[in-house]
């Protein structure tokens, strides 16, 4: 593979976010025709390094080079323009917009003629990308707003396709996407190395990344690690090499009996609201109830609904006395606490200090006659925080300046001094590095020791499996499947469910 | 390294928290040299504890409706409606002018937290609207005269009294926005509306009770403006809202609201307002002319102080 040309390169890049380092002194050498896996724990800069090179961000210093040309983007436009086109993990398409539209926008140029746009040309065109990358089931004057998440993402690799690039960066991109919606993606990657073209691929899936990278290059706080070959590749490494040190195998539970306690302490019952289309089921005490589907399935809604915050259109949420559960402070007077997925929209209030974050749930138990004495609040949340062991330097410090990990901590310091009974977890490792990961996993057997109760969404099959007492598998907002501990399910059985 | 990510960080609190004082203290030495050293004289004393307390009152309601990052446009016109129901009150009876003009304040701001809340339109557009309502109704009711007070009222005008409101109306404010769940709701409703409801706040409500909170001030205020001045007009609290935000902002209390507003801001904001009006009327400035002094220091203040970093568009 050494005679390959070297088709891009970036030396030397820093980058700060006000005091946070995201990238120090790192490196990236990309050949021709190939994939190369960036691959890192989460904060290790492999997002903002693939900003960089796309023209999102601008590094605070450092060179950069396409095909021996120094390249330095003003911004995405640009990048576009010298052939590197980016995909995001999030939704970067325009809700009221059409496919066609979506898909050539910024190159709208080309259909204009006479300072008139030909719409009619511009959806034949569209029709065509669509029909070039296999996704001929969407049609160019869909608006996207009406599309599926994984049929917008499509769009936007058909936006990507259009551009020809020579450099594609597809960031975080598969977890949002299904079986036929990755092997399309994976499809473009193997033409794009096809046509002497180069793919900088990232995934936290790393058995993925073994499977589909020439080479890989390693990232850890913000440090160049190292590049591997093909025949190096090992799972093993590439974990040591992205946290540090070496990583056990299983940091999930390890018991293999699921929970028998009968004990009902939360029902839901022909539940048809957002995503869900007639959902039922229960939740007994001591026990991980574990959800899991594709990213569209409508399990995040299984949380909310159960938290009150998304009304039923029929059917019922129950407490244990059969009460029922209709907004957010009700189901707290029943001891339930939630987390939603977005942690720092939903969850926090990042713009205020930790004490504050933590304390908000509680301020009826702090008061007393009404009042609460700054004496109360600092020591339940020094408590809490050291039970915890949340990072930080005071309890004044705003939460946006703690890590993912850290803020997730301050989220379940809120609901465990709350006293919750029950507590909605929703994608709770989303964006945490392994070593916190394993905290939170130990902190969830310890409170099912304790007889909580924990309703476990999660992306990652893995976790679901890991950690529940049962699982249920959504699709299309119907349980497609449930399975006890015993039976250990595996991942690929799961996925059959899903799909 | 950790010494240094302390500094940065200092650094960046303390030009914001300095601020605010800088400017009180800025205020008061421009124009202690430009009036002659007037302004620091027991003889202004007077004139400050009045000029200042009007605003000092109103911002301190103000403060919670601001934490929750709303606006109320509309405390003006209903302080001088609530100023002309509290001039009938006490055609009754001298006593009866009190509730007279707090309970038509409280049912204002009810009226602006229903608009706000349930019909679900933006605080601007909302107090906007209601301002003018407020405002047609006086004009309506006073039919291009005035009410008059009894007399007799107007002894109540002195100095200790509008001290002892002033004590027992920031003391109070201070206890309920610092130490009391109501209070650390409001703010945190300003910091992020969405997680504030899924830790179990009722939005809606408090929302609403911050407007009557503001409504009952304005009536407040609508009472010892007829005590005052003895008329209701339809000019009466023309002026509240500018001054009463120009303050809050001069205090440092941000538009998005949240963790960042603080009780002392509406202390230092209105002092430094109080001196900003009375050093004007010392070297003798038409009421144009302090407008428009008025309107560039507002600029400013919210040139300087504005986070544009998290801009939150008021709702």
């Amino acid at each position: 593979m050494g005679q390959q040309k070297v088709l891009f390169e970036a030396k030397d890049m820093f980058k700060s976010f006000g005091v946070t380092k995201a990238l120090k002194e790192v490196k990236l050498e990309l050949k021709s025709s190939e994939v190369l896996g960036l691959i890192g724990e989460n904060g290790s800069g492999k997002s903002t390094l693939a900003s960089i090179i796309a023209g999102i961000w601008a590094a605070d210093s450092g060179s950069m080079f396409l095909e021996g040309q120094q390249y330095f983007p003003k911004n995405s436009m640009e990048a576009n323009y010298s052939g590197i086109c980016m995909i995001l993990q999030e939704k970067s398409t325009f809700d009221h917009l059409s496919a066609a539209n979506n898909i050539f926008i910024g190159a709208e140029k080309r259909f204009v003629k006479a300072g008139i746009l030909d719409g009619r040309r511009m959806k034949r065109e569209a029709a065509k990308v669509l029909q070039e990358i296999g996704a001929s089931h969407i049609s160019p004057s869909d608006m996207i707003g009406n599309l599926s998440f994984e049929d917008g993402k499509l769009v936007e690799l058909a936006r990507a396709v259009s551009i020809k690039p020579k450099i594609l960066i597809v960031d975080e991109t598969t977890t949002a996407l299904s079986r036929t919606g990755r092997d399309i993606l994976y499809l473009i990657m193997e033409k794009m190395k096809k046509g002497g073209n180069s793919v900088i691929f990232i995934s936290h899936d790393i058995d993925e990344m073994v499977d589909k990278c020439d080479r890989l290059t390693v990232l850890r706080d913000g440090n160049y690690v190292d590049t591997l070959e093909k025949k190096d590749f090992s799972t093993q490494v590439i974990r040591r090499l992205m946290v540090g040190r070496e990583i056990s195998d299983n940091y999930y539970r390890t018991d293999s009996e699921s929970c028998k306690n009968e004990e009902i302490v939360l029902q839901v019952k022909d539940v048809i609201a957002g995503k869900l289309d007639n959902i039922s089921f229960s939740l007994h005490k001591g026990e991980i109830l574990g959800f899991g589907g594709l990213a569209d399935c409508g399990m995040h809604d299984i949380g909310r609904i159960a938290f009150g915050l998304l009304s039923t259109d029929t059917g019922e949420v129950k407490d244990a006395k059969g009460k029922k559960i209709e907004a957010p402070a009700q189901a707290m007077s029943r001891k339930i606490g939630y987390i939603a997925k977005n942690r720092d929209q939903e969850a926090l209030m990042t713009n205020s200090p930790i004490l504050d974050n933590i304390c908000i749930a509680s301020y009826d138990k702090l008061s007393k006659n009404g009042c609460i004495l700054p004496g109360r609040e600092n020591k339940f949340v020094d408590y809490l925080a050291d039970q915890l062991e949340i990072k930080m330097q005071d309890s004044k410090q705003y939460v946006m300046e703690l890590s993912g990990g850290n803020k997730q901590k301050v989220a379940l310091a809120k609901w465990l001094g709350f006293g919750a009974d029950i507590l909605i977890l929703d994608c709770p490792t989303r964006g945490i590095d392994i070593g916190i990961k394993s905290n939170l996993y130990n902190l969830m057997i310890k409170l099912k020791k304790e007889g909580k109760s924990i309703i476990l969404i999660s992306e990652e099959l893995p976790e679901v499996i890991g950690m529940s007492d049962r699982v249920i598998i959504l699709k299309n907002g119907r349980i497609s499947g449930e399975f006890r501990r015993e039976a250990h399910p595996t991942e690929s059985l799961l996925i059959d469910y899903m799909v | 390294m950790k010494n240094q990510k302390e500094n940065i960080v200092l650094k960046k609190i303390n030009f914001k928290t300095i601020f605010p004082y800088l400017g009180l203290v800025g205020v008061i030495v421009f124009f202690q040299i430009y009036s002659g050293g007037r302004v620091l004289s027991t003889a202004n004393f007077k004139a400050i504890i009045s000029e200042c307390f009007f605003i000092i009152i109103g911002v301190t309601g103000y403060i919670f409706i601001m934490a929750q990052g709303n606006l109320d446009f509309s405390i003006g016109s209903v302080m001088g409606l609530c100023c002309a129901t509290a001039a009938v009150g006490a055609g009754i009876h001298p006593l009866l002018a009190i509730p007279f003009a707090v309970v038509p304040g409280i049912i204002a701001g009810y009226i602006n937290g229903f608009v706000h809340v349930k019909l679900k339109i933006g605080s601007l557009i909302g107090t906007m609207s209601v301002q003018y309502i407020v405002n047609g109704i006086l004009v309506l009711a006073l039919a291009g005269g005035s009410l008059t007070a009894p007399i007799s009222m107007l002894q109540w005008n002195t100095l200790t009294v509008k001290f002892i409101v002033i004590i027992i109306v920031l003391s109070a404010g201070f206890y309920v926005f610092r130490f009391t769940a109501y209070g650390k709701r409001c703010r945190a409703i300003g910091s992020c509306a969405e997680a504030a409801k899924q830790s179990g706040v009722k939005i809606g409500k408090l929302k609403i009770a911050a407007f009557m909170t503001v409504g009952a001030i304005s009536g407040l205020l609508g009472f010892f403006s007829l005590i005052r001045t003895g008329t209701s007009t339809v000019l009466t609290g023309s002026e509240l809202f500018m001054n009463v935000l120009c303050a809050a902002l001069l205090g440092g209390i941000p538009l998005s609201g949240g963790a960042g507003a603080k009780f002392s801001s509406a202390v230092i904001g209105s002092l430094t307002m109080a001196f900003l009006t009375n050093g004007m009327v010392l070297m003798g400035l038409s009421t144009y002319d302090k407008q428009l002094i008025k309107g560039i220091v507002f600029l400013i203040t919210i040139a300087i102080s504005f986070e544009r970093k998290n801009l939150v568009v008021i709702k």
